[in-house]
């Protein structure tokens, strides 16, 4: 029971820093960090390295995704090609991408640079598994 | 949404602010000041670059980013105290009974008293019961109130400065 009162208070600390002001959480830091210079420097470390591996793991998965894509136009699977088709025909800047057996693996990744890439490879998995 | 533009639509200086003042909160509310030596930023930043290395995975979340970051914190200090249990016991103790309804009353009783003795106003008191109720959102606790969200924020401030003591004498209590 104690551990369940316990939870309670640890979710009021969770929903009051979640939910607070942005003044308060300043206020809260202001009292708590001993060099906010220091503090801030990591702060911007973080980030920076936070925003590299997000790109990074962007443009492996993207990359990765193109090749499949790519190795399915060239054994002309079904389900891939049709949703390359339906990628370029749904906007207009593609146009120059109809020829699909032409396609190279940049030409690919500018057709799918901004769509949903998680979506796309489960789209693709799904496939691999019905076959 | 893909992690790199996650991290683009959110304000994320802010998002690390709370996430740091949260962490300190928990580790002060047990009565000490890093993890293991480890500063709070420094976790802090473990945690977001465990998620932008996928070994959280944020592609399957169904919340906000700042909401998936923040419970990525919350499972991580928690499993820190699991690991580290022998060091920081950071639970109030487990009363053996076998009237659960018993213990409950005694626990809540037991922390409105110190509370109280610990020079809590009645606002603090009224917080606490929300908070053992299961309503812990400040904005739930100012609607049912029918009071301005930022009076709880002063009112939590306020009680959370007293969590230390509650956790080191309840134990001496029970």
């Amino acid at each position: 029971m104690s551990k369940e009162i316990n939870n309670k208070i640890n979710d009021a600390l969770y929903d009051f820093y979640l939910e607070a002001d942005k003044d308060i959480i300043k206020d809260s830091l202001k009292s708590d960090i001993q060099s906010l210079d220091e503090y801030n420097k990591k702060k911007k470390q973080i980030i920076f390295l936070a925003q590299a591996k997000a790109k990074q793991k962007h443009n492996e998965y993207l990359l990765a995704l193109a090749h499949k894509f790519q190795e399915a136009v060239l054994q002309n699977i079904e389900k891939p090609v049709a949703i390359l088709k339906q990628l370029i025909q749904g906007n207009a800047s593609l146009a120059l991408y109809r020829n699909l057996d032409k396609l190279s693996k940049e030409d690919i990744i500018e057709i799918i640079k901004d769509k949903n890439l998680v979506e796309l490879l489960e789209q693709l998995e799904n496939n691999d598994k019905s076959h | 949404m893909n992690l790199a533009e996650a991290i683009q639509s959110v304000d994320m200086d802010e998002v690390i602010d709370r996430m740091n003042a949260y962490a300190i909160s928990i580790l002060k509310s047990v009565g000490v000041k890093n993890f293991n030596g480890k500063e709070p930023i420094d976790f802090v930043g473990d945690v977001i670059l465990k998620v932008m290395d996928g070994q959280r995975d944020w592609s399957k979340a169904k919340c906000s980013f700042t909401k998936f970051l923040f419970g990525c914190l919350k499972s991580e200090i928690s499993n820190f105290f699991k690991t580290n249990k022998n060091i920081y016991d950071n639970e109030l103790p487990d009363i053996p009974t076998t009237d659960q309804s018993f213990s409950e009353k005694h626990i809540r009783n037991s922390i409105s008293e110190i509370l109280k003795i610990e020079g809590a106003d009645d606002d603090e008191l009224m917080v606490f019961e929300y908070w053992a109720d299961g309503i812990t959102k400040p904005s739930e606790i100012a609607k049912d109130l029918g009071i301005d969200v930022k009076e709880v924020y002063n009112i939590t401030k306020r009680l959370e400065r007293r969590l230390p003591k509650i956790q080191t004498q309840v134990k001496n209590i029970i």
